[in-house]
């Protein structure tokens, strides 16, 4: 996160800022401070105790996305001073009635002479986990990344909500996460056998219609073609002569529903399986279905992954832990050279994290990379082929931050990473989820390449349609 | 989006009557059903053989239905088909004069089952005196009769789908000579849309996965002051050091331009130290605003998959107005190449030709049955033999599967063999034999070329005119002695000179394959002569145009890289650009004056089609007999031009078929890195030009283009002409909106 304009000025004026920790204790308690030297009381009365830090290191791996959090320990010396009576006052705290795991901590530069506002935070998150060492405590602070760690898909198919379950040999409806469907799928000049396959959820009677499930929410328009799949040929059922399409409220959950008419030729033992579009921004069902692919991910994480909407409006990217101006440049990059996504989470009974869910979407736009930020947000980065250009445009208050000199330079090295390198790039797309397979193939090379090396890519989350 | 279609022709005949299969009335009887009787290629049909049903006998006549079913070729993969149609030349045919009428239908089968089209023609009987005059019949179906879906290219595979034809005499072949209904072409054509707009979103994220991690990654770690961790990872941030690495071992300044940019990958801030280490990535072996090897070694498609395309997001485009050819990655054989696509050679790159030549007709020897080749004479002297091959081949096209296969006797003086072929040639005109061959002989024994001309019977010797000596030449290609081919075994080109036919209209007959050794075998895959197409032009004939039933000129190729505000590539600030440039002529094929265009980088063009009003011209000039240039020059029209230019000579001038390192570069009123300011620089081969003033162009608003091939500067404006396009291939292409340090160009080059 860039630095505040009172930070910038503090440090054009030559600012030294010191190291502060805040450690928001459950309990009651008050907040802990702690600083690498003593502040006075009318300055948040900060305990000169850090010792030392390992610092933490927010960004991202040329060559791989991986999504580690943001962690630095702090060393926090436990006397207060030795032999007082607040002696070992952290350790107490740390093992005393109340547990004070994942409790709010913020590292930051601060100094008496800047308002605390002003102060630059280094790392926005949580107590992770701490270690005494006789005398100081180590503080493992983390970024607040335990929600990748979740379940991607939330809502399994349950009885209570879905009485009708089909009881048919070979099928199992029960327990399936119910999937969220996002782009368009569409397997017209492919399987023509429809990409999706429905869920059968609700059993026919004489009192009930069969049901199928398409998504969870209510995509702006209805699928474009539903096939019934019988001993394993495939026919194309009419909407309006067999089947309806529902969007309904069902245990609290918006739903979309491919309803049968009575008397549709649908067998209990065939499958269904669709084409069709998935959400689009609105929860209400109206508006464009997204393609972006990187609005696609934002989209899921703020509304699926990191929050849990049920109907109506979907959720303020606000209180998601989402950066939005980083996730923004990336969308417009994805804009601009026309990349479209499709993809669905959930459909099987196996619950995978989001973290999961986040490196597979990464398989398929390997040029994008997530990272933590400081302020503890989840930010999105494209490492762009386009040349940053010289600074010339630059003003002279700019440069003092953007431009290195080599007064200000301590130590300087130029490594030079010459392993894997490749000439050969191999992709599998057009992903047919009921298939399981890609329909499409695509390679690209440099033919004057030494290496004789092929990167492979199973893009799953690639738009699944022609043209 | 644009359709395009594609054909697929009869391989296996799998169902005939008498076959009650589908029809207790399906009786009738065939006497031939070879598919390669049917098998033509769509435009070219031949009638001269044919499947045949008899008509006869007369009782019955009206339910006696025949019918036959063939398996297909293999379609084209990952494309979206909008329709079929099945595509026949019929006719009912009788030796005398009492016609036989029939009633004709088209059929496919599809899961065993036979879907009749529904709408059955009456075709009307030929008399004997008429002769066999077939009709062609059209039969469409918009979806799978057997799903109701759109057809799927699997639906189209072999063994998914029979296409065929049923009929019944609608006369009484009482009293008709021999009544047979023949059909003389059969195939399935598919209208389809490519899956360009998938492939390009592909072909994008996999090119900058590429990109990327071709070369090594260069990073920098820098331990700073505490100010310079306000920037944000992803973003750019300027570093001036003498320790930057740079040919010239002086570092990176203060100075504007001067400064070295890096892209922040990792911050780690010391926090009590008040400093901050940060990870730069070094954007210099990966930026670019536009990149393309134009060559790969993975088998292509129609939609070149295997290319490797980036840009700034606004695509190009290419325009040609006929179907192209292309000799194909991997096998080198040769494929067709959709009209308006680009055309990407095995190792040479992207085909940029000016078109205007003519191809003659037949010039792959595909028309005409067995071991007659239309339009060819065939001389086959004592104990040699001249015959068609289907099993060596060049084209794999259906319908061109076939060469001429020569071979000698033992007795080389008399048992030897040719083909030739004599077409007109106005007066004035150039004409450039070639031969695309294999043989089994090296030296002298290769196979040889005879051109002559009817209005004195003078032949050409190599230089000249010359009165009849039997003048056999050796394939010594483009006229330059011992650089034709000579390699037994392989497939390979012979080019010959530019042949100016002389102030009279004439005939010209070119004779290919006569070998001075003993038991040679030569397979010619193509053979023939260009002509140039008015009085002036010159042939540029490297390239190949396929010719069946008819002659054709060739299209231009104009490929044109978007360049609009937003997407733009280049500008007139500064700039690199680098390529290799594979020329398909010889220095000594120009006239005097002849300029070949190479890069034409235009911005501030109002409106489609309008004249830019800032460019930049790159092009090959030749100067005289032993100078040509290139040169690079800038233009604002009504203002001024700047010129840089590297002089060539001997060696150093344009060669068929050798690569020329090419690179442009610009800067600005800034200088780049210790560059000179507002200068134009030309890099040819390894050598450079003079770094040559010019005047800085503003980056403008309007739309612009990217060219390969048109220039002119004269008057100003330019002047889109195909005589003036590079007539060779691209490869390497990469261009960057800052300018590269000298060293760098070279070393970009290679």
């Amino acid at each position: 996160m860039p630095y505040s304009d009172g930070f910038r000025a503090f440090l054009q004026a030559g600012g030294q800022p010191v190291v502060t920790l805040d450690i928001t204790w459950n309990g009651g308690l008050p907040v802990g401070r702690y600083c690498t030297t003593a502040m006075a009381a009318s300055h948040g009365a900060y305990k000169g105790l850090i010792q030392e830090i390992q610092d933490p290191v927010e960004g991202i791996d040329p060559k791989t996305a991986s999504l580690a959090p943001l962690e630095a320990t702090v060393t926090v010396i436990d006397t207060d001073p030795p032999g007082s009576p607040n002696d070992r006052a952290l350790e107490k705290i740390l093992e005393g009635a109340t547990d004070q795991h994942r409790v709010a901590a913020i590292l930051r530069w601060g100094h008496p002479d800047l308002v605390e506002a002003d102060w630059d935070v280094r790392l926005s998150g949580i107590l992770d986990h701490w270690t005494f060492n006789g005398g100081t405590v180590d503080l493992v602070i983390r970024t607040d990344d335990k929600f990748l760690r979740s379940g991607a898909n939330r809502w399994p198919i349950m009885p209570s909500e879905w009485p009708a379950l089909p009881e048919v040999e070979g099928v199992q409806s029960q327990d399936i996460y119910l999937p969220v469907l996002f782009g368009a799928h569409e397997s017209s000049n492919l399987s023509a056998r429809g990409f999706v396959p429905a869920i059968f959820v609700q059993q026919p009677s004489e009192n009930f219609e069969r049901w199928d499930f398409v998504t969870l929410g209510w995509p702006p328009m209805d699928p474009t073609t539903v096939y019934r799949i019988r001993d394993g040929q495939q026919t194309t059922m009419s909407a309006g002569g067999d089947y309806s399409i529902s969007r309904t409220i069902i245990g609290g959950k918006a739903v979309t529903l491919i309803v049968w008419v009575s008397g549709a030729d649908i067998l209990d033992t065939d499958t269904v399986q669709f084409d069709g579009s998935g959400l689009s921004e609105l929860g209400d069902g109206s508006g464009i279905f997204i393609t972006n692919p990187v609005t696609q991910l934002r989209f899921w994480l703020v509304n699926f992954g990191h929050g849990r909407w049920l109907s109506g409006n979907f959720l303020s990217e606000a209180d998601s832990p989402i950066e939005l101006v980083s996730w923004a440049e990336v969308e417009a990059y994805a804009q601009k050279y026309n990349l479209e996504g499709s993809f669905r989470v959930g459909g099987t009974v196996n619950q995978r994290t989001i973290l999961d869910q986040i490196n597979e979407w990464l398989e398929t736009w390997p040029l994008f990379r997530p990272y933590w930020t400081a302020a503890g947000k989840l930010a999105l980065a494209v490492i762009d082929h386009t040349f940053p250009q010289y600074a010339e445009e630059k003003g002279s208050g700019d440069l003092f931050f953007s431009l290195i000199r080599e007064k200000d330079v301590s130590s300087i090295s130029f490594p030079e990473d010459a392993q894997d390198l490749i000439k050969r790039v191999s992709a599998a797309h057009l992903f047919d989820i009921a298939g399981n397979k890609n329909w499409g193939s695509m390679d690209v090379q440099d033919p004057s390449r030494d290496e004789d090396v092929t990167k492979t890519i199973r893009m799953i989350a690639s738009v699944s349609k022609f043209g | 989006m644009a359709t395009s279609k594609g054909y697929l022709y009869p391989k296996v005949r799998l169902g005939a009557s008498p076959d009650l299969t589908y029809d207790a009335n399906d009786t009738g009887g065939w006497s031939n059903t070879d598919p390669t009787a049917i098998d033509d290629p769509q435009r070219a049909p031949d009638h001269s053989d044919y499947i045949i049903a008899p008509l006869g006998p007369s009782a019955g006549y009206q339910d006696r239905f025949f019918w036959v079913s063939y398996e297909l070729d293999q379609p084209t993969p990952g494309v979206a088909i909008n329709k079929v149609t099945v595509r026949d030349w019929f006719g009912s045919h009788s030796l005398n004069n009492v016609p036989v009428d029939a009633e004709l239908e088209a059929f496919l089968i599809i899961g065993g089952t036979r879907y009749m089209h529904g709408g059955p023609v009456t075709v009307f009987g030929s008399q004997g005196f008429v002769g066999f005059a077939p009709e062609e019949h059209l039969w469409e179906w918009s979806v799978n009769p057997d799903t109701s879906l759109a057809f799927t290219v699997d639906d189209l595979a072999p063994g998914a789908i029979q296409i065929g034809l049923r009929f019944r005499a609608l006369t009484d072949p009482q009293g008709a000579n021999n009544p047979e209904a023949r059909t003389s072409q059969l195939h399935l054509e598919y209208e389809y849309v490519s899956t360009a707009a998938n492939v390009e979103q592909v072909r994008h994220v996999l090119t900058s996965e590429l990109r990327r991690k071709r070369l090594p990654i260069k990073t920098v770690q820098v331990e700073c002051s505490i100010q310079y961790g306000d920037v944000e990872v992803g973003q750019p941030i300027w570093l001036a050091h003498r320790k930057v690495p740079g040919p010239d071992g002086l570092g990176s300044g203060v100075e504007p331009a001067n400064r070295a940019p890096f892209i922040v990958l990792r911050k780690q801030p010391r926090l009590t130290q008040r400093k901050w280490l940060l990870t730069l990535l070094d954007p210099v072996p990966f930026a670019c605003t536009y990149w393309c090897p134009a060559v790969t070694d993975i088998g292509s498609d129609v939609d070149d998959r295997g290319i490797a395309r980036l840009d700034r997001g606004g695509g190009e485009s290419h325009a040609r107005a006929q179907t192209g050819y292309v000799k194909r990655p991997p096998d080198g054989l040769w494929t067709d190449r959709l009209a308006n696509t680009p055309r990407y050679f095995k190792d040479f790159g992207l085909a940029v030709c000016g078109g205007g030549q003519i191809w003659h007709a037949n010039n792959t020897f595909s028309q005409g049955t067995g071991n007659a080749f239309t339009g060819w004479t065939v001389t086959a002297n004592g104990a040699a033999t001249v015959v068609e091959d289907t099993a060596d081949i060049l084209f794999d096209l259906l319908g061109l599967k076939r060469s001429v296969k020569i071979t000698n006797g033992a007795t080389p003086a008399t048992d030897n063999g040719w083909v030739s072929r004599t077409e007109a040639v106005e007066a004035n005109r150039h004409v450039r034999p070639f031969m695309k061959y294999k043989t089994d002989a090296s030296g002298d024994n290769r196979p040889r070329v005879r051109v002559v001309r009817s209005i004195d019977s003078w032949e050409w010797n190599g230089t000249a005119w010359a009165a009849p000596a039997n003048q056999w030449r050796l394939p010594n290609s483009m006229g330059i002695a011992a650089r034709g081919p000579d390699s037994p075994g392989e497939r390979v080109d012979y080019w010959s000179e530019n042949i100016p036919v002389g102030a009279g209209a004439t005939n010209i007959t070119a004779y290919f394959g006569k070998s001075d050794g003993a038991d040679v075998v030569t397979n010619i895959d193509a053979a023939g002569f260009t002509k140039s197409a008015s009085g002036i032009a010159q042939t540029f004939a490297r390239d190949f145009l396929v010719t069946t039933t008819t002659e054709l000129t060739q299209e231009p190729d104009r490929p044109t890289i978007n360049n609009d505000p937003g997407f733009r590539v280049l500008n007139g600030l500064r700039g690199t650009v680098t390529f290799e440039f594979v020329p398909r002529f010889e220095d000594t094929d120009l006239i005097v004056g002849t300029r070949k265009s190479l890069y034409q980088g235009a911005w501030d063009v109002a409106g489609t089609g309008g004249a830019p009003l800032q460019f930049h011209v790159g092009y090959y000039i030749k100067d005289s007999a032993t100078e040509s240039r290139i040169v690079f020059a800038g233009q604002i029209v009504g203002g001024d031009t700047w010129t840089a230019q590297l002089t060539l000579t001997g060696d150093q001038r344009a060669q068929y078929l050798r690569a020329m390192k090419v690179g442009f570069r610009w800067t600005s009123n800034l200088g780049e890195l210790g560059l000179p300011v507002r200068t134009l620089t030309v890099f040819c081969n390894g050598q450079q030009s003079d770094s040559e003033s010019a005047d800085e162009m503003e980056t403008t608003t309007l739309g612009s283009r990217i060219y390969f091939r048109i220039l002119s500067v004269n008057g100003g404006a330019t002047v889109d002409t195909e005589a003036e396009a590079a007539d060779g291939w691209f490869r390497n292409i990469e261009f960057r909106n800052w300018a590269l340090r000298d060293e760098q160009v070279l070393r970009t080059l290679g």
